[in-house]
């Protein structure tokens, strides 16, 4: 049975692709709730939103981090987390860049940071391609949401038997 | 068992459709539950915006010590006595808004240190953010400072700027409005204000960034307790290397 080795083999990789992605997202979002002055800080540095705003898109985006991390962990709405998954990092691909661009030397924050200067300068390339990485992890999640230990799956149970009889 | 036979037997396409998370009901939960962690978010955010300016000027007074007048030594601005066993450097830029947040955690904990005698603190201001405004602003902030060093009156003065920061990107303060300010911590001297507005001190602080750049500073705020530096920068952090001098 090729067919059924290959929709298990995708549905493994809609698993790794889920659990990466909740705990990458977990650890950045606990990181940056642990200091929220730094999280305020870190969007403002990037000097791309008025000041107020990026204060509260300081504190607002930690918390959505977390929360789509959950809902990923668990599965629920894999689709439609991982669509808003990718248009963050998509945000935060634009962003990091533009720093790289300007020639801003910021640290991007991701994993929020200290109030004190990092020794090393901030590697924007590296932080790119880890983002570019998550986005391919992400889409592949919108384009088949599937994944072995989902919530969604065990939720659709009963009305695939419904539908398949 | 039987279960995965259905499975298999089943149209993937309908199947797929079916177990993704891709219903309406699912797609308005998800909807909701990112709704409601936005709404906390901009609750928190905008009840830490009016509380936090209400600590501030709440925190000024509470501290019931008041930091001594600075001296001046070639590389740094002195608060403290020598004898004090614990010294804390700070590299500071008048117009970055860490070392602001920064000073606003500390401040009151090496006031009272200071005043110990526990604790000397050299402050370095430097200059490394010209960038930021239209009017190097970083620069000239940092000169003020000097100014207002030479009267005693560094920490009360950085203080106030640290309150009045402008944003990244503005046009700062202007010369004026920096002699303005000084007269509010009671740098009310012709001395005062014909050294802010001539750049007297420009080559001063030129100097203390040339010279902090060159000791391997990376950025700011960098504070060191005697020599070795901090990464975290909690005010935990900073009592305990206090505490461990």
């Amino acid at each position: 049975m090729p067919s059924g080795h290959g929709e298990q083999v995708r549905s493994t990789v809609g698993l790794v692709a889920r659990l990466l992605l909740a705990g990458v997202f977990a650890v950045a979002g606990i990181a940056k709730l642990r200091d929220l002055d730094v999280a305020e800080l870190s969007v403002k540095s990037y000097r791309l939103l008025p000041d107020g705003v990026a204060g509260v898109v300081g504190i607002v985006l930690p918390l959505v981090e977390v929360v789509l991390a959950v809902l990923l962990l668990v599965g629920f709405g894999t689709r439609i987390a991982a669509a808003i998954v990718a248009l963050l990092l998509v945000a935060f691909i634009i962003g990091i860049a533009s720093l790289w661009w300007r020639g801003l030397s910021v640290g991007c924050g991701c994993f929020g940071s200290s109030l004190l200067a990092a020794d090393s300068p901030p590697s924007y390339a590296l932080e790119i391609v880890r983002d570019t990485g998550l986005l391919v992890a992400a889409g592949w999640l919108v384009v088949r949401p599937r994944s072995l230990w989902s919530l969604d799956s065990r939720l659709n149970q009963p009305t695939r038997t419904m539908r398949g009889t | 068992m039987s279960n995965g036979q259905k499975r298999r037997g089943k149209n993937p396409v309908a199947q797929a459709r079916a177990s993704s998370g891709s219903n309406r009901m699912t797609y308005l939960i998800v909807a909701g539950v990112v709704a409601v962690a936005v709404v906390v978010g901009v609750l928190i955010a905008v009840n830490r915006g009016s509380g936090s300016s209400a600590d501030d000027a709440a925190a000024t007074p509470s501290s019931t010590v008041t930091m001594p007048a600075n001296t001046v030594s070639d590389t740094a601005i002195v608060l403290g006595q020598d004898t004090a066993k614990a010294k804390v450097e700070l590299y500071v830029d008048l117009q970055c808004p860490a070392c602001k947040a920064y000073e606003g955690r500390v401040a009151s904990t090496l006031e009272q240190d200071v005043v110990a005698g526990k604790v000397q603190v050299l402050v370095h201001p430097v200059a490394i953010l010209d960038d930021a405004s239209s009017t190097k602003y970083s620069s000239r902030a940092g000169a003020a400072v000097f100014c207002a060093a030479d009267e005693g009156k560094y920490w009360p003065y950085a203080k106030l700027l640290y309150e009045k920061q402008p944003a990244e990107g503005s046009d700062g303060l202007a010369d004026s409005t920096l002699v303005e300010l000084g007269t509010q911590v009671g740098l009310t001297s012709k001395a005062f204000a014909t050294c802010v507005t001539t750049q007297a001190k420009a080559s001063v602080i030129a100097e203390s960034t040339t010279a902090a750049t060159k000791g391997g500073l990376s950025g700011t705020p960098t504070i060191k307790v005697n020599g070795t530096k901090l990464e975290k920068g909690t005010l935990e952090e900073l009592k305990a290397a206090i505490a461990a001098v």
